[in-house]
């Protein structure tokens, strides 16, 4: 009997003990992986994304932004921009604006223009605050300069989306790809589906 | 093994000879006994059919043989590659004769060096819904019940209190003076689920997916009680999925067909997590507010988030350890 | 036509010849043989058992949609009747200790009974957690060897073990004591001794187990404390000699068992002191739930109180206290305790208030709300009350067939015709 119970009360430590309580954290800090992608790549669902290697992160794994370029349908600017903006400005005086449609609504008239991002100078390329030119796949460059903590969190990755998979290679989309620069702010809209207030 | 289901599976390859000169040329193992006796079980409907309709008789006679073969698998953790394959190819098959499409069925097993987790920003999420509805989609759950693995919690700014939130809203969103917060599986590394099964039909990969062998569950019950995060749904009736919905992409262990009466659960999206591809929550989230990525990787975005950000995680207290961390901007 | 009578006889001589098959056969011809009464009991029992079946085959070929469960309650009365009655079978260890360790005479007419209450206790519950179950047929897959047992780890596994191990016991044990009385002989005590000892401890760990299942689980802060399984057994010590007092007194009126009222009265000393101890440990829980109000006390709150204008439970669980309360009164009061009308009372009450409590007080609250606060009722379907029915009636009629067979051997009218002189 005494044996018995010894023996039950064995089994039920046994089934206790054994799954010891750590930090999942930890142990994965403890064991970290030969191959970030466990033998699978994301190279494949990302085939057909045109890409560039994002520039100035230098303490973050090496990574890629979709191009913008591709995206846009009136680039390269230059196709209708032939003449110096002064003298495009002076010609169109009186007839309806080109870019009709944009209506800068990012930050106040005091603090920002067209001329704030996009260089007057090149009208393919924007601006840094300096006026140093900045490629269009780059945006986030231009960006970067005022939403620093944004910039920081993309480049890390955990803010904004990133294409293809959770594998490597990491590519990830640009800031203007979802925040429209004229209008960055999002607006509301109903869900795509209710939630559910009861159900089985 | 392939997982591509394109080739003819050995099953179906083999002529098969009588049960009776099956019992005298084989070996009788565990898997062949259970083949045998189908086989002699379905010979007399078989001859029943036969002088009707040969073609449908010997269809008849190997869907017979595909369910008794089912019925007596064994628990899919506990089987060898071979017969995991089996299994997978059994499902194929099954689907085939019943419905004359085609699915896709992977046994993909957990990749090395990779254990998967998950954080969700607070701060992003604006409740748009569109991750429950990708799930959903992705994942074949049961329309008639409105099943779904995914909740999204509308709460008040200045309360973090679940039992204050809605989580049945429809209005423009993100509804002023509220933030939103989503509930799942958090696939714990110290799950109290798995380890109350009777029958241990539910277990933690090597990869830290938490997934059911849902052909082994007996349907108790009891891991949705011992579940502190409303992450398990039962079955309570047939599942229905219509058949232009049907996502034929499937994993033994993740989206493929349920039935009545067992518990299923978020897999991370199985079938698409061990290809390299994210959940079909986090590539439908329009806002990047769920990350996913593999957390032995020192250069994933998951550890820079938990590097980098300050986290939490839902009743830590109880020592669960989810692999899925919340943080905000 | 003369063959066959010879065949018949050359039968019966072999029969003869075999005291267990004799005791079987014996026990058959008790069980089918008695009077009008006897068969319109059994008869509606019968009835009743074909309706639950009835039902259950709805919900076999439905799913358990035909129930009121759903993924945040999915546990309702069908698991509430299990643990009751896990209760029930535990309480026969009140009648068996006693007798057998203590020598107590007053128990012994009454311990088969008690015993028998035990078996037919357990095949209810263990029917109520069959269909339970959403895959009955994949049940094999808890046999070990053929399937996977998860033991130790799963309490439920644990569970299985001890109500299976009970059922076994409580089988043996007044078979050997049965058939020896059958045969004429005196039990040996050192067949007998070793397992009933084993049969106590087994008794009061069924339902420890059963309590351990729920209070295992911190994700139902409602179920997640220690006093679970003393809570558990306190009422099955209650509502257990309640039942069986009601069985006695029904046993003693209507067969010719010996129960004399000494062991109805020393039964009631025990329902007593259990009920007494019910309410105090109740009270605790209460002062806990209630003097600091959590959120791991909502779900006492739903219970008592009702919580955001849900209250379906409120109204049972106030019914059960007061009942329990009464009851408990009546019993104190000497002078009521030994008046038959108040004691059988006072035990109806207490049955059904714990049956209340145990089913619907203590295992749908633990889901309510659910783990996001959520709060979705239960309220079960008539296949579950029919069923639920069923699975009684079945209790009932293994219990009267038990002690239809047991009665006559124990008052020694049934006896071995021919028991061979040496062996």
């Amino acid at each position: 009997m005494k044996a018995w119970l010894t023996l039950a009360l064995l089994a039920a430590l046994a089934g206790c003990v054994g799954h010891g309580h750590q930090s999942v954290l930890r142990e994965a800090e403890k064991n970290p992986a030969a191959e970030g992608g466990g033998g699978v790549s994301s190279a494949l669902a990302l085939e057909l994304v045109r890409r560039a290697k994002v520039e100035g992160y230098q303490d973050v794994p090496e990574f890629h932004v979709a191009q913008r370029t591709t995206a846009m349908e009136k680039f390269p600017c230059m196709k209708c921009h032939t003449k110096p903006l002064a003298q495009l400005q002076r010609e169109q005086q009186g007839k309806k604006a080109a870019h009709w449609e944009v209506k800068l609504e990012h930050a106040t008239p005091e603090v920002m223009d067209c001329a704030t991002c996009h260089l007057e100078a090149d009208l393919d390329s924007l601006a840094t605050l300096k006026k140093a030119k900045v490629h269009m796949d780059h945006a986030y460059q231009v960006c970067a300069q005022c939403h620093q903590q944004e910039a920081k969190d993309w480049a890390g990755g955990a803010h904004g989306k990133r294409l293809g998979g959770w594998a490597p290679p990491r590519v990830v989309s640009s800031c203007v790809a979802c925040h429209n620069p004229h209008k960055p702010k999002l607006e509301q809209r109903l869900p795509v589906m209710a939630g559910r207030s009861a159900g089985r | 093994m392939s997982t591509n289901g394109q080739e003819l599976f050995p099953i179906l390859e083999q002529k098969r000879p009588s049960g009776l000169a099956q019992l005298l040329e084989r070996q009788v193992d565990r898997r062949t006994a259970v083949q045998t006796a189908a086989a002699a079980l379905t010979a007399g409907l078989g001859l029943l059919q036969a002088g009707c309709n040969p073609l449908a008789a010997s269809e008849s006679r190997e869907k017979a043989k595909l369910d008794w073969e089912t019925f007596f698998q064994g628990n899919y953790r506990l089987m060898e590659d071979e017969e995991k394959d089996d299994t997978v190819r059994r499902l194929e098959r099954s689907y085939e004769l019943n419905t004359g499409r085609r699915i896709n069925v992977s046994g993909q097993g957990p990749r090395k060096d990779v254990l998967y987790g998950y954080a969700f920003n607070v701060s992003k999420c604006r409740g748009y819904m569109d991750c429950v509805k990708a799930c959903i989609a992705e994942n074949n759950q049961d329309r008639e019940s409105d099943m779904r693995y995914i909740r999204i919690h509308e709460m008040r700014n200045g309360e973090m209190d679940f039992g204050k939130a809605d989580d049945g809203f429809f209005r423009d969103v993100p509804a002023a003076g509220h933030f939103y917060i989503g509930t799942q599986c958090f696939h714990c590394q110290n799950p109290p689920c798995t380890e109350v099964c009777p029958v241990q039909a539910t277990w933690m990969e090597p990869d830290g997916i938490v997934v059911v062998d849902y052909n082994w569950c007996i349907g108790c019950r009891y891991c949705i009680a011992a579940c502190p995060y409303d992450a398990r749904r039962f079955n309570w009736a047939d599942p229905v999925v219509p058949e232009n919905e049907l996502n034929p992409n499937q994993h033994y262990l993740g989206n493929r067909l349920r039935m009545k009466g067992v518990v299923e659960k978020c897999t991370f999206c199985i079938q698409r997590s061990r290809d390299g591809k994210n959940p079909a929550c986090v590539e439908a989230c329009e806002t990047g507010a769920r990350i996913f990525g593999n957390l032995l990787d020192p250069d994933s975005e998951i550890r820079w988030v938990l590097k980098n950000k300050k986290v939490f995680r839902l009743k830590e207290d109880l020592g669960t350890e989810p692999k899925f961390w919340y943080f905000m901007d | 036509m003369a063959t066959l009578t010879q065949t018949l006889n050359d039968q019966l001589t072999r029969l003869r010849q075999s005291p267990l098959k004799q005791f079987f056969l014996d026990g058959l011809r008790e069980v089918t043989s008695g009077g009008v009464r006897y068969h319109v009991w059994m008869a509606s029992l019968t009835l009743v058992m074909c309706l639950g079946a009835f039902a259950y085959s709805v919900q076999l070929r439905e799913g358990l949609v035909v129930t009121g469960m759903h993924d945040h309650v999915s546990w309702g009365l069908y698991i509430s009747n299990f643990t009751f009655l896990v209760g029930m079978a535990a309480a026969a260890v009140i009648l068996v200790m006693p007798t057998y360790v203590l020598k107590d005479t007053d128990f012994a007419k009454a311990v088969l009974v008690g015993e028998a209450m035990a078996v037919s206790a357990l095949i209810m519950a263990i029917s109520f957690v069959v269909v339970d179950v959403g895959g009955p047929a994949r049940l094999w897959h808890l046999i070990p060897g053929i399937g996977v047992f998860n033991w130790p780890s799963s309490m439920l596994a644990w569970d299985i073990l001890v109500l299976n191990g009970y059922l076994a016991l409580n089988l043996v044990i007044p078979f050997y004591i049965l058939y020896s009385h059958y045969r004429g002989r005196k039990p040996l005590k050192k067949y007998y001794l070793p397992a009933i000892f084993l049969s106590i401890l087994w008794a009061v760990s069924v339902h420890l187990v059963t309590a351990f299942l729920y209070a295992g689980l911190p994700a139902r802060p409602f179920w997640n404390t220690a006093l679970m399984g003393p809570r558990f057994l306190a009422t099955a010590f209650t509502a257990g000699p309640a039942l069986m007092i009601l069985v006695l007194a029904v046993l003693r009126k209507y067969t010719d068992i010996d129960i004399r009222w000494a062991t109805i009265d020393k039964l009631s000393l025990v329902v007593t002191v259990a009920a007494q101890v019910c309410l105090v440990m109740l009270g605790s829980e209460l002062f806990v739930e209630f003097y600091r109000e959590t959120h791991h006390g909502q779900s006492a709150m739903y219970l008592y109180f009702g919580l955001n204008g849900k209250n379906a439970l409120t109204p049972w669980i106030w019914t059960s206290i007061t009942m329990s309360l009464i009851a408990t009164a009546i019993v104190s009061v000497h002078r009521l305790r030994r008046t038959p009308k108040w004691l059988y009372s006072a035990c109806g009450l207490l049955f059904v208030g714990i049956l209340i409590e145990k089913g619907l007080g203590t295992i749908i609250p633990g889901f309510i709300p659910e783990p996001w606060g959520r709060i979705e009722e239960y309220v079960p379907t008539w296949v579950e009350l029919t069923v639920s029915a069923g699975i009684w009636a079945l209790g009932a009629f293994v219990f009267t067939v038990l002690a239809k067979a047991a009665i006559p051997i124990e008052t020694g009218r049934l006896r071995c015709v021919d028991p061979p002189a040496a062996e």
